[in-house]
């Protein structure tokens, strides 16, 4: 873990928030929440709770610029500049999204090529416990295996905001404290993390926050 | 990151178990069977032969068309896609290249194969190759044009052909006419040009669209 966050540098170069005003949202037509109105920015971890069907994973999306909102804004500033949303945030979404014929290696390789960080790639399977199973095709990876390869990709983003959902689940007590440890490590350095769970919020900085989703009556 | 994706594609392909060669299967029987239907007489087939293969090629193209975003969308990779910053155009332009890689190259190499069946003459069996060569770009974009559309929806398959029958149709009138002048012409025949120029469109025209509409329906 400290080998991967010393490679990464020392603080995040970008000064990144996410500003949520009054945002409605629903989903195939059916109103989900409203009136939400929140503010992300370096350092901070925001945990998103609520009920099954409330709309967490609609409200993540909408976080990392994968859906329309219905009313209210959210807009991505970079140094107060207002930016896309991709620039800023890397989402991992509850279900893999690993390809089933590509080992490991070749899935992060691929993201790390993407982003421009394949040096980091090595160091990240091995910190997120998967480095016996490199050459092993994801399909053949456990979901908690698959889910520490999602982890390996958000680092490797070196996207100042991580957008989780719901990263615990089917994970191991190791990997619990994997995801706090990686969580703690990212937001020391100056990013932030929005992460959408069930299990009770946990005090990993010292600006995290508790938002729960509550639907419109 | 456009040489990434194909890459990726292509090794995704190698490993799907010979699912990339149904259209190259379904190649074969089209033109086996047309083959059948016409009697077997060479002298009655060999007038037809190019256009049974141009035909066999656009069916062929139609059938690969609904699998060209198919499993990137449904499995949330297009959507990681494009939030991490990579242009669409660039997507889609890898996605073409992929494409005319992996389902329309093998019918070109099969081509000459499918000639032996008609007895085509040696300078048919070159005009037959390269006027679908020329058109491959058009071909392909097409097809990820129409598959961009209707990515993630229901049923796709059918809408596909109905959406790429009016794109397909000029390259089938030109790309059978090619054929047939290239025996005088040579390459300066005017259909050659022709293709050329709807392959030219479709790059300036069809990937803009192809990359806007996958942009829609990740929204």
């Amino acid at each position: 873990m400290a080998e991967l966050f010393s490679r990464m540098g020392d603080s995040t170069p970008i000064k990144a928030h996410i500003e949520i005003s009054d945002l409605a949202m629903s989903r195939g037509g059916m109103p989900l929440f409203a009136g939400i109105s929140t503010k992300v920015l370096n350092g901070d971890i925001l945990w998103i709770q609520g009920d099954n069907g409330i709309g967490k994973t609609t409200f993540l999306g909408a976080l990392a610029g994968l859906h329309m909102v219905d009313d209210g804004k959210i807009s991505w500033r970079i140094n107060d500049h207002p930016c896309q949303a991709g620039q800023i945030t890397a989402y991992q979404p509850h279900a893999s999204y690993a390809k089933p014929a590509l080992t490991a290696r070749e899935d992060l390789n691929f993201w790390a090529s993407l982003y421009g960080t394949l040096t980091l790639a090595e160091t990240a399977l091995e910190t997120v416990g998967l480095s016996t199973k490199t050459n092993v095709p994801t399909r053949k990876l456990s979901a908690g295996q698959r889910r520490r390869l999602a982890l390996a990709k958000l680092v490797i983003s070196q996207k100042p905001i991580w957008i989780m959902d719901e990263p615990a689940a089917a994970m191991d007590q190791d990997g619990l404290k994997l995801i706090d440890d990686l969580v703690r490590n990212h937001v020391a350095r100056g990013g932030a993390a929005i992460i959408a769970s069930h299990s009770p919020a946990r005090v990993l900085s010292q600006a995290t926050r508790k938002l729960t989703l509550r639907a419109t009556s | 990151m456009i040489w990434s994706l194909i890459k990726r594609d292509l090794i995704l392909a190698m490993r799907s178990g010979g699912t990339w060669l149904y259209g190259l299967f379904f190649f074969a029987v089209f033109i086996a069977l047309c083959a059948i239907a016409l009697g077997g007489a060479f002298n009655v087939m060999r007038p037809f032969a190019p256009a049974i293969i141009w035909l066999a090629v656009i069916f062929s193209a139609m059938l690969s068309f609904p699998a060209i975003f198919q499993s990137d969308f449904e499995d949330g990779n297009l959507a990681q896609l494009k939030i991490s910053g990579q242009s669409l155009l660039g997507v889609c332009t890898a996605k073409a290249v992929s494409f005319a890689t992996l389902s329309i190259l093998p019918l070109i190499l099969a081509a000459p194969l499918a000639a032996i069946l008609f007895d085509m003459s040696s300078v048919s069996i070159a005009a037959v190759m390269l006027s679908i060569g020329f058109a491959t770009p058009a071909l392909a974009i097409y097809g990820l044009l129409a598959g961009a559309i209707l990515a993630g929806r229901q049923g796709g398959g059918f809408l596909i052909v109905l959406i790429t029958t009016p794109f397909l149709i000029p390259i089938l009138i030109f790309g059978v006419e090619a054929t047939q002048s290239y025996v005088q012409s040579g390459l300066g025949a005017v259909e050659f040009r022709v293709l050329i120029g709807l392959s030219l469109i479709s790059i300036a025209v069809g990937l803009p669209a192809a990359s806007a509409a996958l942009k829609a329906n990740l929204e």
